[in-house]
């Protein structure tokens, strides 16, 4: 075993990312609880088979959830003409800081 | 399920040309062993990539169960094998191979994904054997969330096509520029700068202390 090791590696060993070996899984299972909820196939899984190979229709980048986040209360702040609360200003200020270091 | 169970499922889904009703049948068996920790991991690897939501998770899982059901015996268990740890982590590799296919295929107007450019690799930082061994799950998930939304989904999206020893595809870089309007140096530099913080957190909330970054 060599004597280091990537930070990839640590996010990998413990989950984090697709578990690829049975000790990744083990480590994945201790933290990650299986959800209750069903699958969307649950109750006919054979619609997978008749289905057959899908692709993806799209791509939400949960960035794109921020930013729609962040016009709908500055629009709602413009239709009032109020100025910007201090939570808004306050929170644009976090993310650049954030962003920029 | 036992290694028994799983090889018997395996081997009548093979046999689905003869006996479609019996491949069916125990399709719907493994599905529901399954489906709930496959459902599971990629939705934990689709949040922490910035990019989740229902449509992108069942399509990787039906994907992956469908060429489960049309290739079962591309599967078998390593001869020392104890229990169904090791079909878990063989349907792991095949969602997370899908993803990235699915993914190159949405971004199609870029080259294929799997072909190898001359972009220099994006490597991974390296730690301390000890410190690395005594890192928690909770203290990464601090690490995670001590970066930006958008350097964490970068940073993660880049280790789902680390490939020790390889190259990193440029097409992989082009597509995290499309996808956060950025550059690929600028990708470079937030991976950079993500992974310093990370060695900088570890070295100031544990007892050990990290190696020099890698180039």
């Amino acid at each position: 075993m060599p004597n280091k090791k990537k930070i990839i590696d640590l996010f990998q060993s413990k989950g984090l990312l697709f578990p690829e070996t049975e000790k990744e899984v083990e480590e994945f299972e201790l933290f990650n609880p299986v959800e209750n909820e069903n699958p969307a196939d649950w109750e006919a899984p054979e619609q997978i088979i008749k289905r057959g190979l899908q692709k993806l229709q799209r791509i939400k980048s949960a960035s794109e959830d921020s930013l729609r986040e962040e016009i709908e209360e500055l629009r709602m702040v413009a239709r009032k003409g109020n100025k910007l609360p201090q939570h808004v200003i306050d929170k644009m200020k976090a993310k650049h800081r954030k962003d920029d270091k | 399920m036992t290694i028994e169970e799983i090889e018997n499922i395996l081997l009548i889904i093979s046999e689905k040309s003869n006996d479609e009703d019996s491949a069916v049948a125990v399709f719907t068996t493994l599905y529901h062993g399954y489906s709930k920790f496959l459902n599971s991991v990629v939705s934990s690897v689709l949040k922490n990539s910035g990019i989740y939501d229902e449509q992108i998770m069942n399509t990787v899982v039906n994907n992956t169960f469908y060429k489960l059901y049309e290739n079962p015996l591309i599967f078998s268990f390593p001869e020392k094998a104890v229990d169904d740890k090791g079909f878990k982590a063989w349907l792991s590799r095949v969602a997370k191979n899908e993803l990235k296919r699915l993914l190159a295929e949405y971004y199609k107007d870029t080259v294929s994904l799997e072909k190898m450019s001359s972009e220099p690799a994006v490597e991974s930082d390296e730690l301390a054997e000890d410190l690395f061994a005594n890192a928690n799950f909770k203290v990464l998930y601090e690490v995670l969330n001590m970066l930006s939304e958008r350097d964490k989904h970068i940073l993660l999206t880049l280790y789902l096509y680390y490939d020790e020893g390889k190259k990193t595809p440029s097409d992989v870089l082009r597509m995290l520029c499309k996808m956060y309007d950025t550059t690929p140096v600028n990708i470079r530099k937030i991976k950079e700068r993500s992974e310093k913080k990370i060695v900088e957190y570890f070295s100031k909330h544990t007892q050990l202390t990290p190696l020099k970054h890698a180039k």
